[in-house]
């Protein structure tokens, strides 16, 4: 009885609100709502979304960043034509799927592998973690660096060791055929700890009841994994996965200082062909044509990825 | 039930929340990184190392490290004695009435510092003099790109007063408007001192921008040791002619007993584009078929398809194909450095810091330079690859630069020139300038002749330089790794070089 | 949980059988993690080594293990030639600040996507998410455009304002909050709470664990950050750490030394601030794990 009475009093201040049919309690809700949500609207209007459309213009236009934005001819879908008729830039697109491909594997195998193993042992758990966390807290850039110097075909400790152990060396990062492979093995090692991280989250959620009664019922590890663990971290699984194919598609200070692109284009991927086309070749709006394009594969993987992993159940 | 939920529902959040995280980490915003600069190329100013004192032909003392084909002493090597860093040069601070100017190289290491004395050193006397002071600083990207800090400068307004620039983005800029022609007097001044090809790299629509620092003329470098111990004479088995470098390459290569090459008798010019097209350049000029037209005007055509072209190309497949080359060892600097390769051709600039300073102890005296010739071994030259000093358009203190800048670079005093030669080993772009101290005799004498030849010829000057350099570095590796054929080296090369010079001239 | 009796041993023998096994996997497991940590510390190891060591030592064959002389000239170099100490100074002041503020409008952002109600609530979530889709490259030269147009080139606004919300915080934080049970807050809002009250006084406590591993994630990305500052910061006196350690390199191929040391000067305060905030990390995990 009381609360009727407390409610009635508020339900008389919907201001606005209750055009909509919101009063009262509902209507301070849905306005302080609506409040934040417009300060960040705000705020990706104009740090993302001005500068974003702007950029899609400036796709259609030929234009060097260099003499000022009104100076800048419009050409229509040209760059656009250019692009889809460019082997080179065909070429870049595969690379990146071919490295996203790669790093998705090694990432999240080798991550979800991790959290596995650690969370299946008694001891060291927080020590293993913080170790195989350790790689990603580093620079990309000083990562990069660094495996480079390690991967050295001359005097480069991976080689040097190689040729200890009395085994065949590699060219690594000079030679086209291995030079990609030799980049994901950094980026591997960089972020499989970070995985492992996540995985872990979702997995220590399991609550372990659900273990002991599949122990019961007979079921061995995989079957375990297949029919308990892996509907459980589904939706985190398909959170991992979407945004780990994002960040790989556009993987790129790696690779330029990794490779710079060679040799002979074997590491070229797309954001890296549109750096040196808009700061080499002074085809600023070219390159806004191919993030455009790379923005849009993202954009149709990611709802790929949804419509495949999307759990059944609504949680 | 309401905490089974809760649990379920903090799983995907708790794997959201780390996978958004991860992107923030390496994703989108923050946006990627511009990396430090580009996988090792021998860049257009290479640094002395740590030890290496100014003007002296600074042995290091390493020890004998043991190369893959030397044999080895083995064992620990010796230690440096008292490691010493040279001290920190700081500026002097700006004098009261003194107008401040800013230049930026790209120099860093002692190289920088060293240049940072000629700076205090004018700051401390003659700059008051003149009112001027001069702030001297780095720009910030690699070699590979300062293309996005130049623009991010322009627009700003905080670019430097004088630029220090190498030819791949001189015509670029020049074109967008960055620089402000010296007055005619200095132009003429610099028409009359320096080496004619060196002012023509900087000469755009018949105006000479500014003056040329170093040259870089290409030599072939043997070993005359390795020649040596294969009963081959360095003097009179000097390889002029294309078929005789290339059977000296194959007899000089040496392979170990798995079939990997210790020493390259020929070491390719890997990963760098710069340097295969200078390369190409020189040798097809010299071979009647110049790579471009060098008249300045209109649309530049690149030729890789005439017969001289195809020569070159087929010359270095053959030694790729012969196994005689370093595809795969790595860049050309360090194979050179480290005596894993017989015969090099490189830019002036390799013998001080691929040889002398980072190279092996012993190596210089080992050198013995010679020129580049046509295919049949009779015409030889050389050409200018040069940086320049220009002045930005949108500097408020034209007249204060060209001030500073002729106490630096005029003679007789030839500051820059001087402080280049002896500092670095780079060979001077002013015309009859001694070569530096350290060179021995021979090298010297080689260099004297090369450049008195009346075959000269000069780097391109063309917008979409830089483009170039990546189309001829990727293909030229491709070529060398033999994954291209010449045919289809000349064919895609031929291609790719129209697109980009209509993409930069259209 | 009751053994099943089997044909085949004694019970005690199977127990003893399963133990086996259990043991054995288990030192699978112990084996599997040390190969795995090796991999990940020795790189890490050899670039602390290195960093002390001359030149030649690096590029040497054979390997040179350790240095003859540990060198600290390459840390005094690396002191000395680049403006360090104001790139300390200037990522103390930059990144800590961005984090606070992204932290904080992550969470009252969040906060409103998850649990306040109003029409069109989940149409402008996937709004927000959308932006995660972008290429930064696609943003940067307008938003650089823009910055100089609002001439804040070479200020700390333009190292804090453009990253004052962060879709990912928000994203993140939305999904974290929607865990939390909606009566909480309901039944503060009837007892006549405000609703910056219910923000500050329910939601905040709730996610402190959540927030702290935030943190330190977009504390690693910003302090990391190269892109940005190198378009916007002009003058070296405004350099953060990345870009003043940049200024170092050049020379790539010559200088490794002063590069591993210059990368271990860079690197440290990120392995302080993960030393100390691992325990966060630990207990949210931890927290999360409990059973029953």
């Amino acid at each position: 009885m009381a609360l009727a009475t407390d409610t009635r009093t508020i339900r008389r201040r919907g201001g606005l609100l209750s055009l909509v049919g919101l009063h009262g309690l509902a209507a301070r809700e849905a306005a302080l709502g609506y409040g934040i949500v417009g300060l960040v609207y705000l705020f990706l209007f104009g740090f993302v979304f001005a500068p974003m459309l702007l950029a899609f213009y400036v796709s259609t236009t030929r234009w060097d960043a260099l003499s000022p934005i009104g100076q800048a001819r419009f050409i229509g879908v040209d760059n656009y034509v250019d692009l889809v008729t460019d082997s080179r830039f065909r070429l870049s697109i595969l690379k990146d799927f071919e490295w996203s491909a790669k790093a998705y594997v090694g990432q999240i195998g080798i991550g979800l592998l991790l959290a596995i193993v650690v969370t299946n042992i008694r001891r060291f758990r927080s020590l293993a973690r913080f170790i195989s966390f350790a790689p990603f807290i580093l620079p990309t850039v000083a990562t990069a660096i660094l495996f480079t110097i390690l991967m050295d075909p001359t005097w480069g400790i991976f080689n040097q060791s190689l040729r200890m152990l009395h085994m065949p060396d590699s060219k690594w990062l000079a030679d086209p055929g291995t030079a990609m492979n030799s980049a994901l093995l950094m980026i591997i090692w960089k972020y499989a700890g970070y995985y492992m991280v996540l995985f872990m989250t979702a997995l220590l959620a399991v609550p372990q009841e659900y273990y002991d009664a599949a122990h019961i019922d007979g079921a061995g590890p995989v079957q375990t994994f297949y029919k308990i663990t892996w509907p459980l971290i589904r939706p985190a699984f398909l959170f991992i996965s979407v945004i780990n194919v994002i960040g790989n598609l556009q993987v790129f200070d790696t690779i330029f200082v990794m490779t710079g692109g060679g040799p002979n284009r074997a590491t070229e991927v797309v954001v890296l062909l549109m750096y040196n086309t808009a700061f080499t070749n002074f085809r600023y709006s070219q390159a806004n044509a191919m993030a455009v394009i790379l923005f849009l594969i993202i954009l149709v993987l990611t709802v790929f990825q949804m419509k495949v992993l999307r759990s059944d159940d609504t949680a | 039930m309401a905490m089974r939920l809760g649990r379920r529902s903090f799983v995907s959040g708790a794997a959201a929340f780390g996978s958004a995280l991860l992107l923030a980490a390496c994703g989108s915003p923050p946006p990627p990184t511009k990396p430090a600069v580009e996988v090792p190329k021998p860049t257009e100013a290479p640094k002395p190392a740590e030890a290496a004192k100014p003007g002296a032909a600074a042995e290091p003392t390493k020890p004998a490290a043991a190369g893959a084909a030397a044999p080895a002493p083995g064992g620990a090597p010796t230690p440096l004695p008292t490691p010493t860093l040279p001290p920190a040069f700081t500026s002097i601070p700006q004098p009261a009435g003194t107008t401040k100017l800013l230049l930026r190289v790209h120099w860093s290491g002692s190289t920088f510092n060293e240049f940072q004395k000629i700076i205090s050193d004018y700051n401390a006397n003659q700059g008051p003099k003149d009112k001027i002071y001069m702030a001297l600083e780095r720009f910030v990207a690699g070699s590979a790109g300062p293309i996005g800090t130049f623009i991010a400068d322009f627009q700003a307004g905080t670019q430097e007063d004088i630029y220090h620039l190498s030819d791949a983005y001189l015509a670029d800029l020049y074109a967008r408007g960055f620089f402000s022609p010296p007055p005619m007097e200095i132009q003429n001044y610099i028409k009359d001192n320096f080496l004619a090809t060196a002012v023509g790299t900087g000469t755009m629509e018949g105006k000479v921008m500014g003056y040329p620092t170093e040259n870089q003329p290409h030599m072939l470098f043997i070993n005359k040791k390795m020649f040596e111990e294969d009963k081959l004479d360095p003097v009179k088995d000097f390889p002029k002619k294309w078929d005789d470098i290339r059977r000296v390459a194959k007899q000089l290569t040496k392979k170990d007993a798995a079939g990997t090459t210790t020493r390259a008798g020929f070491p390719a010019m890997m990963n760098a584009g710069e340097h295969a097209l200078v390369q190409r350049l020189l040798w097809q000029f010299l071979n009647g078929a110049p790579l471009m037209k060098q008249d300045g005007g209109g649309r530049p055509p690149f030729d890789v398809t005439s017969d001289g072209a195809r020569a070159v190309t087929e010359f270095l497949y053959n030694m790729a194909k012969d196994d005689s080359t370093s595809a795969g060892m790595g860049e050309v600097g360090p194979v050179w450095g480290q005596r894993r390769g017989a015969m090099t051709t490189h830019d002036a600039w390799g013998v001080f810091f691929r040889v002398v300073s980072t190279g092996q102890p012993g190596l210089l005296d080992e050198q013995y330079t010679g020129g580049l010739y046509d295919a049949g071994g009779t015409k030889t030259g050389n050409l200018s690859r040069n940086y320049h000093y220009v002045v930005s358009s949108k500097s408020k203190y034209k007249d204060e630069a060209w001030k500073f800048l002729r106490w630096n670079n005029d003679g007789p005093d030839f500051r820059m020139q001087n402080f280049q030669t002896n500092t670095f080993g780079f060979v001077a772009s002013v015309k009859n300038f001694p070569l530096p101290k350290f060179f021995p005799d021979q090298m010297k004498q080689a260099f004297t002749d090369s450049l008195k030849e009346p075959s000269q010829t000069q780097m391109p000057v063309i917008k979409g330089l830089a483009e170039v350099y990546n189309i001829i570095r990727d293909h030229h590796d491709a070529l060398m790794n033999l994954k291209e054929t010449p045919a289809e080296y000349t064919k895609a090369m031929d291609e790719e070089l129209k697109k980009a010079m209509n993409a930069a001239y259209g | 949980m009751t053994t099943q009796p089997s044909a085949l041993a004694a019970p005690g023998e199977l127990a003893r059988r399963k133990q086996r096994r259990r043991i054995v996997g288990e030192l699978l497991f112990y084996l599997f993690l040390v190969v795995t940590g090796v991999v990940c510390l020795l790189p890490l190891l050899w670039m602390f080594v290195n960093a002390f060591k001359e030149q030649w030592e690096i590029v040497n064959v054979p390997m040179v293990w350790f240095p003859a002389y540990p060198r600290y000239d390459n840390f005094l170099y690396v002191l000395e030639r680049s403006p360090i100490a104001a790139g300390y100074r200037n990522s103390l002041i930059t990144v800590p600040t961005v984090t606070l503020i992204q932290v904080f409008t992550s969470i009252v952002g969040g906060y409103a996507l998850a649990k306040l109600r109003f029409p069109g609530r989940e149409l402008l979530f996937v709004g927000v998410l959308s932006t995660l889709m972008l290429p930064g490259f696609l943003i940067q030269i307008p938003l650089f455009v823009m910055v100089v147009q609002l001439e804040w080139l070479n200020t700390y606004q333009a190292m804090i304002v453009p990253f004052l919300f962060t879709p990912f915080g928000i994203f993140l934080m939305r999904q974290f909050i929607s865990g939390v049970p909606t009566e909480y807050l309901d039944s503060a809002r009837i007892d006549g709470s405000s609703e910056i009250g219910l923000i500050w006084r329910i939601v905040f406590p709730l996610v402190k664990e959540a927030a702290a591993a935030l943190s330190i994630f977009i504390f690693i990305a910003h302090w990391n950050n190269l892109f940005w500052p190198l378009l916007v910061l002009r003058q070296r006196d405004m350099f953060t750490l990345p870009l003043a350690l940049f200024t170092l390199q050049g020379d790539y191929g010559t200088y490794n030394h002063h590069i591993l040391a210059g990368a271990t000067i860079g690197i440290l305060p990120v392995i302080i601030i993960y030393l100390f905030f691992q325990e966060h990390i630990v207990r949210g995990v931890t927290l999360t794990g409990l059973k029953g």
